[in-house]
């Protein structure tokens, strides 16, 4: 394993969840975006709770920690 | 609680533009600031503050019935949904192993992690501007959805 091979993984999975999140606008909705799996879980104050502290951790981790 | 189709629109007022162009000042000064100081401590907890505080009056609108100004109402539930569930969370199972086996792999230079990635792209201003960017308007879309 070689550093580019790590980072045409992660290209791959990146290409990947575009590719994905694409056909959901795209492909006359046979597959289900980000919005669409989210919103269920917004709608419910537990999982909504989670997906905001989720938020939080990630601009903390990234801009402050 | 208004319409989604309502809402989408309103993303093309002025409002909603001069809000987009100071998330976007605000996130390149920001992209200034640097971690494990109180400035880059203050340039995210500022945010995250204002978008806490907007998801609390949120559920206080909903249990006491009062109204909200438009732009930080919750917009209403979308109709049901079709369509393949799997691919989205295939994907995002893939990168979470993907990412768990970088993190206890070593050296970090051969097995970079997501926060490794981040670290090499955000040393340039106006990437990490958009990264906060991003960060802010995910945010964003969490507490009005």
């Amino acid at each position: 394993m070689t550093r580019s091979d790590a980072l045409a993984v992660w290209s791959f999975l990146a290409l990947a969840l575009v590719a994905a999140e694409a056909l959901a606008h795209l492909g006359r909705r046979r597959v289900r975006g980000f919005a669409s799996l989210a919103t269920p879980l917004l709608a419910r104050t537990p999982s909504r709770l989670a997906l905001l502290l989720g938020w939080m951790w990630l601009g903390w981790h990234f801009f402050a920690r | 609680m208004s319409t989604r189709p309502a809402a989408l629109i309103r993303w093309r007022s002025p409002g909603y533009l001069v809000a987009l162009a100071l998330a976007a000042a605000y996130s390149w000064w920001a992209a200034t600031t640097t971690p494990f100081t109180v400035r880059g401590d203050v340039a995210t907890a500022l945010p995250l503050g204002l978008l806490t505080a907007i998801a609390l009056a949120q559920g206080q609108a909903t249990r006491r019935g009062g109204g909200l100004p438009g732009p930080l109402r919750r917009l209403g539930r979308p109709g049901p949904t079709t369509g393949a569930v799997w691919p989205l969370p295939s994907v995002l199972a893939a990168a979470l192993g993907w990412e768990l086996y970088s993190f206890f792999s070593a050296p970090r230079s051969v097995h970079p992690t997501i926060s490794s990635l981040y670290d090499a792209a955000a040393s340039t201003q106006a990437w990490k501007a958009v990264f906060f960017l991003a960060w802010v308007a995910l945010g964003w879309d969490l507490v009005r959805r």
